[in-house]
């Protein structure tokens, strides 16, 4: 198992006080896969959030099916709302 | 070509116009420039303060990629697109982004710039939280990108919000 670094973004910053996820799990493994995991571990006030979030790793948004090889540059993002 | 066509930029703090970079072309007949700023009431609530939250690298990425989009719609390869957003806290009144667009003539212009700020709004991952004058706070709910992973980006032009 890999320890990986998940930057969480806008409302799930406040998941904890440094709005990073620390994750093992095991690569290669889907999106979908990590949310799955995730869901178990998150607060509960955080999983329905979750299920509305995408992942990205550095500037690629994934999508659910895609696989990562790696816990690089992993972030959360709920919906957005710029401008 | 893109980089220097393109911009886009992160500040903290409220934006003003002189931190919009942009390059003029002699053969440009129009500017349209959007001005976003800070409300003081939103869904009926008292507004004092906002704070945004972005993630840079991927904002930078979708934000480049929604300027091409752009000029590729509306035909305009000589389009030029400025986009900046700030980041961090900003109070009532304080501008929050700024798009600037150079095209030969208006119409693409108004369009582009309609675009962008739309597609921004819709598609960067920028969050918001918003602080009431009643004490209250609260990120605002606003639009899945896990769509958008799938492919779904912007094939239609939006209503604006």
């Amino acid at each position: 198992m890999i320890e990986c670094y998940i930057q969480c973004f806008g409302a799930l910053r406040e998941i904890n006080d440094q709005g990073v996820i620390i994750h093992k799990t095991n690569f290669p493994c889907t999106v979908a896969d990590i949310k799955e995991e995730l869901s178990s571990v998150v607060p509960e006030a955080f999983r329905g959030l979750l299920k509305v979030c995408a992942l990205s790793q550095g500037d690629r948004l994934m999508n659910e099916q895609d696989q990562l090889v790696s816990g690089d540059e992993l972030s959360l993002l709920p919906p957005v709302n710029g401008g | 070509m893109i980089n220097q066509q393109y911009q886009v930029s992160f500040k903290s703090g409220p934006v003003v116009s002189g931190d919009l970079n942009f390059s003029s072309h002699k053969s440009h007949g129009a500017a349209c420039v959007f001005e976003g700023t800070v409300r003081d009431i939103n869904m009926g609530r008292k507004v004092i303060k906002l704070c945004y939250d972005i993630n840079q690298k991927l904002a930078q990425k979708i934000i480049l990629d929604i300027c091409l989009e752009a000029s590729e719609r509306y035909n305009c390869p000589e389009a030029v697109v400025s986009v900046i957003h700030s980041w961090g806290e900003l109070k009532v009144g304080d501008i929050s982004v700024l798009v600037r667009v150079g095209t030969p003539h208006r119409r693409e212009a108004f369009n582009i710039a309609q675009y962008v700020i739309d597609e921004l709004k819709h598609r960067s991952p920028i969050w918001k939280k918003e602080f009431y004058s009643d004490g209250d706070s609260g990120w605002l709910k606003g639009h899945t990108l896990c769509q958008l992973a799938h492919g779904d980006s912007g094939k239609e032009p939006r209503s604006p919000v």
